[in-house]
């Protein structure tokens, strides 16, 4: 196709949004609203992973062992855990060591308090780090299993409330967007039937004097996009300036105990360029495929 | 060139609208097309244009065949047909000169290609100094020019002409029809014009097919009242 045929195809679609700017203006309202919504649910989902992601880091799963084990039994369960892939940076802490950090830590490095204890009253240990959190508690329960092992301490309740969380938002986030896709996309085929419904006479006229479809068709696939491209900016605009109004106020009420989790909320550059892909793709393809739908039955002549 | 060999055609509610039909019109010939209506007129332009399908025969029209023409071959086989129609179809919102040029536009011509053409068949169909206004700024008869200046613009070897006189002004009927002899002779263009205007066939004369009851009952060339007075 000539570069200035498709100038000519460009023109009409921008014309078509014109001349229909009542339905123009409300299909990008409509648009607009459920980008919105789309965008809080999947900043929502950006940040409970984000968390969850946090307290996988800050959770370590502790072995203690029993008091009687050799060096050699030791070993051996340092292996294990070490090949288990669910866990990593396993380190040894000697039962030296741990009385050290008691003595640190709550004694204010006072070590007569202790005198007298043996060298083993504090238990030898290995931590390590849950690599991924939702396993932690199946973890637990199977080094529990392992010879030598005393008992095992992993911070289960909360990593599977966050993690059930977490889930439940990604099926309550991916229904209301499918949801969302479907309403948006009547909306779009809506208002571009309406444009192909009041251009129909030059339709048939491009028909008879033989207009391939494609050529008929590219006016209104580009009204579509642009309805969906507009409607992604605005919406990119509005949750930009939305998420940071929301950060402001959280901050300015949060006390210092919740100033650690509110912490990792991400900052908007964070997650600026994946929303406004995710507009921008969802947007243009549902105006993409709104605009096919709305043509069929138009090109049978 | 049109060749219809034994072709009928049916309505999918079971009317019959064309029985065993055979008609040939050669390159560069020019035919009027007449009958009563509900006689099969409509129903032969649907079938030249590949809007329909005959039930059974075949239609063949500048060498494409349209029994089995595919659907991606449709759009080359329209270029190769210019088309009027007796309600002018022009598009309101577009000036003469854009209404001629659409054509050419959506046929993914060149610019220059435009500007070079249309200025010519403007001039062709005395519309040259109504480039710039709007059909609705124009007589019937002056936007049934503009119509056949957007069919002829192509320069397809046909011309189906669907009762391009019915919404015009008698006085100014007779102008079209004489714009359609030129262009026929001109350029040797293949005109089809279907009619149910009795008295200006018989005006003109030249081949002349009556249809009626879905058959072709007169096939044949009549002299016209504007020769026999010459």
């Amino acid at each position: 196709m000539r570069a200035s045929s498709m100038r000519y195809l460009m023109r009409s679609g921008l014309k078509n949004l014109w001349n229909n700017r009542m339905m123009t203006v409300a299909s990008i309202g409509t648009l607009i609203a459920c980008l919105l919504i789309v965008g809080v649910a999947v900043l929502f989902s950006l940040n409970v992973d984000n968390m969850v992601e946090y307290v996988g880091e800050q959770n370590e799963l502790v072995v203690f062992m029993e008091t009687d084990t050799t060096d050699e039994q030791l070993n051996a369960v340092k292996n294990v855990l070490e090949a288990n892939e669910g866990l990593g940076d396993v380190t040894f802490v000697s039962s030296t060591e741990a009385m050290q950090t008691i003595v640190d830590k709550y004694l204010d490095g006072d070590a007569g308090l202790l005198e007298g204890m043996d060298d083993d009253f504090m238990p030898a240990s290995f931590r390590c780090r849950i690599v991924d959190p939702e396993n932690a508690s199946a973890l637990k329960t199977e080094i529990e299993q392992l010879d030598h092992v005393q008992n095992v301490e992993a911070p289960t309740e909360i990593t599977e409330s966050l993690v059930r969380l977490r889930k439940m938002i990604n099926v309550f986030g991916g229904a209301i967007i499918a949801a969302l896709v479907i309403v948006s996309l009547v909306i779009i085929t809506n208002t571009i039937r309406a444009s192909v419904f009041t251009r129909r006479k030059e339709i048939s006229i491009m028909k008879y004097v033989g207009a391939t479809n494609a050529f008929i068709r590219i006016p209104f696939v580009v009204e579509g996009i642009l309805l969906g491209l507009i409607s992604a900016l605005i919406a990119f605009g509005l949750v930009w300036g939305g998420y940071n109004f929301f950060l402001d106020i959280v901050r300015l009420e949060s006390t210092s105990l919740m100033s650690s989790v509110l912490d990792q909320i991400m900052p908007f550059s964070q997650l600026a360029t994946s929303v406004l892909a995710c507009f921008l793709i969802s947007g243009i393809s549902v105006g993409c495929l709104g605009s096919v739908f709305s043509m069929r039955g138009y090109l049978k002549v | 060139m049109i060749d219809l060999i034994d072709v009928s055609f049916q309505y999918g509610n079971g009317t019959e609208a064309l029985m065993n039909v055979n008609l040939r019109v050669n390159q560069g010939e020019f035919a009027f097309v007449v009958g009563s209506s509900g006689a099969g007129k409509t129903s032969i332009l649907k079938l030249l244009l590949r809007e329909t399908v005959a039930t059974s025969g075949q239609v063949i029209v500048n060498g494409f065949n349209l029994n089995n023409l595919k659907n991606r071959e449709i759009p080359k086989f329209r270029r190769s047909v210019g088309v009027v129609f007796q309600d002018f179809r022009l598009i309101p919102d577009m000036t003469v000169y854009e209404n001629v040029a659409f054509a050419m536009r959506v046929t993914d011509q060149s610019n220059k290609a435009i500007r070079q053409r249309v200025p010519e068949v403007l001039e062709m169909m005395n519309l040259a100094h109504k480039a710039k206004q709007h059909p609705y700024e124009l007589s019937g008869g002056e936007q049934q020019r503009v119509s056949l200046g957007r069919a002829i613009i192509n320069q397809p070897p046909l011309i189906i002409a669907d009762e391009p006189t019915g919404n015009i002004d008698p006085e100014f009927s007779y102008e079209i029809v004489e714009m359609l002899q030129q262009i026929n002779k001109q350029a040797g263009t293949t005109i089809l014009m279907v009619t149910h205007e009795h008295e200006m066939v018989k005006y003109f004369g030249g081949r002349t097919i009556n249809i009626e009851s879905g058959r072709v009952v007169f096939d044949d060339y009549i002299i016209g009242g504007a020769n026999e007075s010459k």
